[in-house]
């Protein structure tokens, strides 16, 4: 049976419900800025929903009873107001960065639209936030809740967690170590730039030399011959993220030290 | 057989989202300090016909309060829903 015919997953009805709940308080907190002295919030829910309960797949789904169909079952929902303290004592801080890419920027090759929806319906909406999710509750309790494969989960982080490049710039200084004086500083910027170890970054099969790494942002010391080319990032096994760049024009360098 | 709708559920006979409902409930005995008496708290206990509407990807829960008094075989069978509100902003 599908949704369109028949029944919908009972998660699926509790987020309907919800959903409708969040609206109402909503809208009457907003009546209540728009000039009501006083407004009701909502504390306490109960519905005593006729509906056909059914096992698919091991999915239950329901179907509230239509016309004539008195013989259905009752299904009993208790909801209460939780406060936002409640809920942040309850509930792991991800943090997103402000300009990491979405879930469908990062992974919307490997999952199709509704995989990426039903993850941010559970609470998932960035690469960071999948990772912590996979960290602390496990592959198996992310499937659960999405109802997504594991090993598509899986094949979705990997891709994720490849080294992204967003940009390449030539650094005004110049390091402070003697044997790379008279290198000119790099720095590439992007995501996933560095997992348990210093990444490997070559320039035109070259291997260059890493300053500093961060996942953020890696700063390479490079000669003259490696201001254009392919760039690459290895942050591990098969992780490897490739671009092509160019600097225009030659900067003028000063010292590391002299500059932050 | 769950309908699908990909426009305003207003317009699915005049049935309603289930906040809409509640809002309209809640709105008609809003605590109003100029009139001397003071709602601090509302209790409702009333009898439902729900419905599942599919709008794209989303579901949307109908609810509505029984359009007759009794109850035909053509009625949707009613659910009933128990709501307690207070004074106040819980979010």
């Amino acid at each position: 049976m599908s949704d369109r015919e028949g029944g919908l997953p009972l998660e699926q009805f509790i987020q309907a419900l919800t959903s409708q709940l969040d609206r109402a308080q909503s809208t009457m907190a907003l009546k209540a800025r728009a000039g009501l002295p006083l407004t009701f919030a909502v504390k306490d829910l109960s519905l005593n929903l006729r509906t056909h309960v059914e096992m698919v797949d091991s999915v239950v789904r329901i179907r509230p009873a239509g016309p004539g169909e008195g013989d259905a079952s009752t299904l009993h929902l208790s909801l209460t107001t939780i406060t936002r303290p409640m809920i942040e004592e309850n509930t792991y801080a991800f943090a997103a960065a402000p300009d990491e890419p979405s879930l469908k920027e990062a992974v919307g090759k490997e999952m199709s639209e509704s995989d990426i929806r039903r993850l941010e319906w559970s609470g998932i909406h960035t690469v960071s936030q999948l990772r912590e999710a996979q960290k602390h509750g496990g592959e198996q309790a992310i499937e659960r809740a999405s109802d997504i494969p594991v090993m598509r989960l899986r094949a979705a982080l990997a891709r994720a967690s490849q080294p992204m490049m967003s940009g390449v710039f030539a650094l005004n200084v110049r390091s402070d170590e003697p044997e790379l004086a008279n290198a000119t500083l790099l720095r590439i910027q992007g995501h996933n730039l560095i997992l348990d170890e210093d990444p490997i970054v070559r320039i035109n099969g070259e291997s260059v030399p890493v300053v500093r790494a961060h996942p953020r942002e890696i700063v390479v010391a490079v000669q003259p011959h490696h201001l254009q080319g392919k760039l690459s990032v290895e942050t591990g096994p098969g992780a490897v993220g490739e671009r092509e760049f160019k600097i225009a024009g030659q900067p003028s360098p000063t010292h590391e030290g002299a500059q932050p | 057989m769950m309908p699908r709708l990909d426009v305003n559920p207003r317009t699915m006979a005049q049935r309603q989202p289930l906040a809409e409902m509640l809002v309209d409930l809640i709105g008609a005995v809003s605590p109003d300090c100029k009139s001397g008496l003071r709602v601090t708290s509302v209790l409702l206990d009333l009898p439902v016909e729900i419905r599942l509407l599919q709008s794209g990807d989303e579901f949307i829960l109908l609810a509505d309060l029984p359009r007759w008094r009794w109850a035909t075989d053509f009625d949707e069978v009613r659910s009933r829903i128990n709501l307690e509100c207070r004074e106040g902003d819980f979010q």
